[in-house]
């Protein structure tokens, strides 16, 4: 990707962080949002305790109605991720979650990187495990065993929370304080280990850790809104795969976070974002190329 | 500039979100009212800036602040107030049946009203019709001071960012200890605080 292209996905990145956290004078006070807007998740990960918080996080509202609802299925929220997903898949990991920016952040720090490998293509599967084992079934289990439906993976695991949340609120209000002991010591340390890990490992909380990313991830083959491998173009030269920094197969699979950082690997330009063709007429909303499209020449020519 | 594929994409991206954004900022904008719009009078109108206006109308709800009285309805109709518990410790906890941890509270502070004589539970419910809380009380059978606050003017009084959210107040109606929460040993909590309370 060009370094404007790569600016602009970082400011893009950016206006959604703030976009999601309009609460600012919450920081100031050590206090959430209670208004209507807190109903409606945001796409990424954004921890609902987060003081700036104006909206809800998926994950969070997905274990919460697994454990409040009267209903079987939370039909609300399902259909809500599923809406996220169909349109934008793991758009969402590379342009629209602020978690995930502050990784790309840290990547920027000039350390030695730890390259992917048969490792971290092994460690991938992680994130499926967190969403089964903490976002599905251990609230359900815990609300059996205990009485109360704790959210999991919000309550073990998740550092974006301890960043964005926990910490916050626990700086400003010290109504708040005699409740830590070593749970928060933990989820202070999860934090810290992987913002450590992310100087010397690309995203390893997204590529690893995170059950958004895995439900997301069923939808990137086909979401609205992806990059596209236009196979008449492609010569499968592999120079994709290369460049990019997750452990994708093929670009646009379950790994792919939709970055782009493959786009201007490929000599053939066959790498585009989805809105690109489809704003430019070039092909159907599934890829197959319009009968009216112009040729390839004049394509190149314009 | 030449106008290339690409960027007519992060264009078109660029510009929904600056959309999105403008929105959203509109309704940040009022985000200090929607704290006190269930139904507390008068004091949602003009907190449009930030909350400082909000924050000048009451008292932040710490130690040491003279605790804001109420009126408030029991559980079989009748009215009472805040002060009439003055010269007992109060413990002013706010609950809902939905409430896990506010549930597991029950009993412990069932032990701390057994305990100390001096000690009062008024325990109002928040976020319940008041059939379900009604319901509630009757099933859990504790001899609290048990209220209703259905239109939320006593959230107002006492706002917080959840629940269980409970303020030990002393005989003198001052503030003493405020628990945003509660921990696997509420008890010896609740028992520090009200021992500190003077009771």
């Amino acid at each position: 990707m060009g370094p404007i292209a790569r600016f602009k996905r970082s400011i893009i990145q950016l206006l959604a962080a703030l976009l999601y956290n309009l609460n600012f004078e919450g920081f100031a006070t050590g206090t959430i949002y209670q208004g209507d807007t807190k109903g409606v998740c945001v796409p990424g990960l954004n921890c609902y305790s987060c003081p700036g918080a104006i909206g809800a996080c998926p994950i969070g509202s997905l274990q919460a109605a697994l454990v409040a609802s009267d209903q079987r299925l939370p039909l609300y929220i399902i259909g809500t991720i599923l809406a996220f997903g169909a349109l934008l898949g793991r758009t969402v990991c590379g342009w629209l979650c602020p978690f995930g920016f502050i990784q790309d952040l840290l990547d920027k720090v000039p350390l030695p990187k730890i390259r992917k490998g048969a490792w971290s293509r092994a460690f991938s599967w992680g994130k499926y495990v967190i969403l089964f084992g903490l976002v599905i079934v251990a609230p359900i289990v815990l609300l059996n065993a205990t009485g109360i439906g704790t959210p999991a993976f919000c309550a073990y695991l998740c550092p974006a929370g301890t960043l964005e949340a926990g910490i916050p609120l626990v700086a400003m209000n010290e109504d708040l304080r005699f409740m830590l002991g070593a749970l928060f010591d933990w989820k202070v340390g999860v934090l810290v280990a992987l913002l450590a890990v992310s100087l010397f490992v690309y995203r390893p909380f997204c590529r690893f850790f995170c059950p958004l990313g895995a439900l997301y991830s069923f939808f990137n083959r086909f979401a609205l809104l992806r990059y596209r491998v236009d196979e008449e173009a492609c010569t499968s030269c592999g120079a994709c795969l290369d460049v990019c920094k997750v452990d994708i197969r093929r670009v646009s699979d379950r790994e792919c976070i939709q970055c782009g950082a493959c786009v201007t690997s490929c000599k053939t330009s066959a790498i585009r974002f989805s809105l690109r063709d489809m704003l430019a007429n070039n092909l159907h909303i599934d890829g197959s190329r319009r009968d009216d499209a112009p040729s390839e020449r004049e394509e190149q020519r314009s | 500039m030449i106008r290339t594929a690409r960027s007519n994409a992060h264009r078109a991206l660029g510009l929904v979100l600056a959309l999105a954004l403008s929105l959203a900022a509109l309704a940040g904008c009022s985000a200090p009212a929607a704290e006190t719009d269930r139904g507390s009078a008068g004091s949602s109108g003009s907190a449009n800036e930030n909350g400082s206006a909000q924050a000048q109308k009451k008292a932040k709800v710490e130690e040491g602040v003279e605790a804001p009285d109420f009126e408030f309805e029991t559980m079989d109709g009748q009215t009472a107030e805040l002060s009439d518990y003055r010269g007992k410790v109060v413990v002013l906890t706010f609950w809902a049946t939905w409430c896990g941890y506010c549930m597991r509270d029950m009993p412990e502070l069932d032990k701390i009203d057994q305990a100390f004589d001096s000690v009062q539970i008024v325990a109002i419910n928040r976020g319940d019709r008041n059939a379900d809380a009604q319901a509630k009380a009757e099933e859990l059978g504790y001899d609290f001071a048990w209220g209703l606050d259905e239109d939320g003017a006593i959230e107002a009084l006492y706002p917080a960012s959840g629940i269980p959210y409970t303020v030990v107040i002393d005989e003198n109606g001052v503030v003493s200890t405020v628990f945003a929460g509660s921990a696997q040993d509420m008890y010896s909590y609740l028992e520090m605080a009200v021992t500190k309370a003077g009771a």
